[in-house]
């Protein structure tokens, strides 16, 4: 009978996680169906958009002024939609951007 | 309260003896809760740390359960960490216990052992120490007040190992021992400084300290948890020996040792052996001197270790014996016999299969008497002779 | 309205570090837990150890055989060892000269029901710790079943509405006025509509914790439980303190007051409308709940104005 050869998943005796290295990630921007789309005129970077998002994926926009949401993590919930005091965000279908699933 | 930290003799309680010891030890937590008839112990300590004795942070918690989780987590950061309990408050941390274990954590209890819930009392019996056998602690049962000390010391030396990592209940029988006056010889605090000092030159464990990426008490997934058990499985193997080693080391630090795994008094020529063990052992060797007198090579074994089961070095005590008689003072729900004896007669594969005996006896406080035992002997030497016996007797 | 600069939100001043979690894990979109978890770390800061149990929040403050899904420092035990765990950490720190923030961070369910003992003793023994407590209300990773927080009226997968019940049929228990009369040294209110005011408070409960017990509840609507649109969920926050259901208040060493005043609070109506788990409360059973709000916040007042604050 061949012997495996085993390796360890911990190098721990007991249930310890390590958080030196890489951190655990889900592709959670997969779980979508709308996305957040900012319109800078109607924005006054208020960053209500920015503290209100539950995973916390809004982030500064190129320009240094506004908000864009990180669509690797997004989760397409609204919150930044409901909660901008300035109507500047609306949810868009993530149908409308099936030309970002094309590879090539 | 003057305390003498050097050396000397005193007449105490078992409990104080486990007090005592506890103290010497140096623990950094110490959760304290009161149940009968281990009160005394946690009292003690109370009265330690009052007056500068123990420098320790006491933790006067609302119930065993946090009382288990305190020392778990205290250990856990890094600490050495020690409580003390008994039936009810032992299964009342049940939950906390396979955390516990499962965690490696080296905690050091006191269970003086005393009947269960269900049916109410107040009395000693073992059946709360056979009720956790598989949450994955290691546990010894001892016989008399030397004993609790030295054993609760060697507990933490076991305990904290490095190649161990398992948390150690030290038993022992509730009113015959917990409030039993004996005479103690207790080590000086320099004493036993010097006999846990190798666990600092040994590798550290993981402790959970803030600013570190060490996070305890991940979930375990699939593969991940079965190594996780097979490296407790393994850890418990390795018990076996190192209790041995470190009760030798233990004799050569303090003068005396006592045997370690199980220890055999007169079985060596024995036709037939009766395994028990806690104060019943007492008992019972004043009983082999007088069958012996009158004629018959009977021998004991003292079970010392019951998790993990002394599986090697009782069958090697057992081997070649015409019958065998074990001893419990408690019972095995599903056998219909005792628990000590189910275990014992597992090891039939290894020592061949010989008339074995259950007899339970000293359940709720009655006695285990001289009488008792006489009756037991004859009953395994008849046995031994051919004779039909009954597998189990309860006593009187 | 084209801007030429950003303007940083005043409670940005109380983020101590970046976000400590991993920017993809098991939260429900919409979710206040993840927001809540999130925020509490950044404002916190990095060194802080969490104590958490089975929960929402376990699947991602626990970590998954050697993998993590953040960089704080954790403990995570059963559901009845939260605070009992947190006491030995914290007593063991303090022994051996170890700084050390420890945070429980659990649901209603275990803070005020499977694990309220260990935290009332711990609260006794004013161990030096934070709890917060997230309330949404129920169990809500085991299925959105009833706690001792759900209101009187909602459906639950355990006290459903059907033809014979009207949803749960007592209150929920007043937590944080419970955890007030254990004379602790700091209680809170807070929810995710109002983080500027979250963050004093975190704030305030860090610097208690290095001397004693401090305590947060936090107003936490579950998107899947309460049957709500996933992108009301801050909104219902602020509802919950339009309408008096949910004040924000503080009491800190016996003197309280009511940090977010409402001049106008709104009937509780407004709130549970809004609330799928509310659907099928008829008149009578929202006049009792009315009664039940308007009774809690008749003490809250008076307490206020007995030690020193009226409002």
């Amino acid at each position: 009978m061949v012997e495996r050869e085993h390796q360890d998943l911990f190098e721990t005796e007991a249930c310890w996680s390590d958080a030196s290295g890489a951190l655990l990630c889900l592709h959670t921007g997969e779980w979508r169906t709308e996305r957040p789309v900012f319109d800078k005129e109607k924005c006054n970077a208020c960053g209500f958009c920015y503290i209100f998002c539950p995973p916390q994926c809004v982030v500064d926009d190129e320009d240094g002024i506004h908000y864009k949401a990180d669509l690797e993590y997004c989760k397409g919930c609204g919150v930044c939609a409901r909660e901008c005091p300035k109507g500047a965000i609306t949810m868009a279908p993530e149908g409308d951007y099936a030309d970002d699933c094309r590879v090539g | 309260m003057t305390v003498v930290l050097d050396k000397q003799r005193k007449v105490i309680t078992g409990n104080g003896a486990a007090a005592y010891a506890a103290m010497l030890c140096r623990p950094d937590v110490v959760a304290a809760y009161p149940i009968t008839p281990q009160s005394e112990v946690i009292e003690q300590l109370a009265k330690f740390h009052a007056d500068g004795v123990l420098d320790c942070q006491y933790v006067t918690v609302e119930g065993e359960n946090s009382a288990q989780n305190v020392v778990c987590a205290a250990t856990m950061a890094g600490g050495r960490a020690f409580t003390a309990t008994s039936s009810y408050g032992l299964v009342y941390m049940y939950d906390a216990m396979f955390q516990t274990a499962g965690f490696r954590a080296p905690v050091v209890m006191i269970n003086v052992n005393r009947e269960p819930p269900g049916i109410h009392a107040v009395c000693s019996g073992q059946q709360d120490m056979i009720s956790v056998r598989d949450t994955g602690w290691v546990q010894l049962i001892v016989e008399d007040c030397q004993e609790i000390l030295d054993t609760t010391i060697m507990a933490f030396r076991l305990a904290e190992d490095y190649d161990i990592q398992l948390p150690v209940i030290v038993n022992y029988d509730g009113y015959y021992l917990s409030f039993l006056a004996e005479s103690v010889e207790i080590p000086g605090i320099e004493e036993v400084d010097r006999y846990l000092e190798v666990l600092k030159s040994q590798p550290p464990r993981s402790r959970l300290v803030p600013g570190e990426p060490l996070g305890c008490g991940s979930h375990g997934i699939g593969a991940g948890y079965v190594e996780l058990r097979k490296k407790h499985m393994a850890a418990m193997e390795r018990v076996k020996a190192k209790i041995d080693e470190i009760d030798q080391g233990f004799s050569e630090a303090f003068g005396r040792g006592h045997g370690g795994q199980i220890e055999e008094y007169r079985t060596e020529d024995a036709d037939v052996v009766l395994v028990t063990s806690g104060s019943a052992v007492g008992t019972a060797r004043t009983m082999i001197d007088a069958k012996r007198e009158a004629g018959i090579k009977v021998g004991l074994v003292k079970l010392r270790l019951y998790r993990p089961f002394p599986v090697e070095r009782l069958s090697q005590a057992l081997e070649g014996k015409k019958a065998i008689g074990v001893l419990d003072r408690s019972i095995c729900f599903g056998w219909d016999c005792g628990p000590l004896y189910m275990e014992t007669l597992a090891l039939t594969p290894r020592i061949g299969l010989v008339p074995m005996l259950s007899f339970i006896d000293g359940l709720a406080n009655m006695d285990i008497t001289q009488e008792h035992i006489g009756r037991m002997i004859d009953d395994i030497y008849g046995a031994s002779t051919g004779r039909p016996y009954q597998e189990v007797t309860w006593l009187p | 309205m084209a801007v030429e600069r950003k303007r940083q939100p005043k409670v940005c001043d109380y983020y101590q570090n970046d976000d400590q979690f991993s920017p993809g894990v098991a939260f429900c979109s919409g979710c206040t837990l993840e927001l809540n978890l999130r925020f509490v770390s950044r404002v916190l800061g990095k060194d802080i150890i969490f104590v958490g149990t089975p929960s929402c929040s376990a699947p991602v403050l626990h970590g998954q055989n050697v993998g993590a899904w953040h960089r704080h420092g954790y403990y995570a035990c059963t559901m009845t060892g939260v605070a009992s765990s947190a006491s030995g950490l914290t007593r063991y720190y303090e022994q051996a000269g170890i700084e050390a923030t420890v945070v429980c961070h659990t649901g209603d369910g275990c803070a005020m029901d499977v694990g309220f003992q260990t935290l009332s003793g711990a609260a006794e023994r004013n161990e030096k710790m934070i709890y917060i407590c997230y309330d949404n209300e129920g169990y809500m990773n085991t299925g959105i079943q009833q706690s001792s927080a759900t209101p009187f009226g909602a459906s639950t997968s355990t006290t459903p509405s059907g033809t014979a019940s009207q949803g749960k049929t007592t209150g929920s228990k007043n937590m944080p006025l419970v955890m007030a009369m254990h004379d602790i040294p700091y209680v809170a209110t807070a929810t995710l509509s109002h983080l500027e005011d979250y963050a004093k408070k975190l704030v305030k409960a860090k610097a208690i914790a290095k001397e004693g017990f401090a305590y947060l509840h936090v107003f936490c609507p579950c998107v899947v439980g309460w049957k709500i649109p996933v992108d009301s969920s801050v909104q219902v926050c602020r509802d919950a303190v339009r309408t008096n259901y949910f004040p924000l208040w503080e009491v800190e060493d016996g003197s309280y007051r009511i940090t977010q005043p409402v001049k106008d609070p709104k009937p509780v109506g407004e709130l549970t409308k809004t609330l799928g788990k509310f659907k099928h409360l008829r008149d009578e059973e929202l006049a009792i709940l009315q009664g039940q709000v308007d009774h809690r916040f008749k003490v809250l007042q008076a307490l206020c104005a007995g030690t020193g604050e009226p409002q």
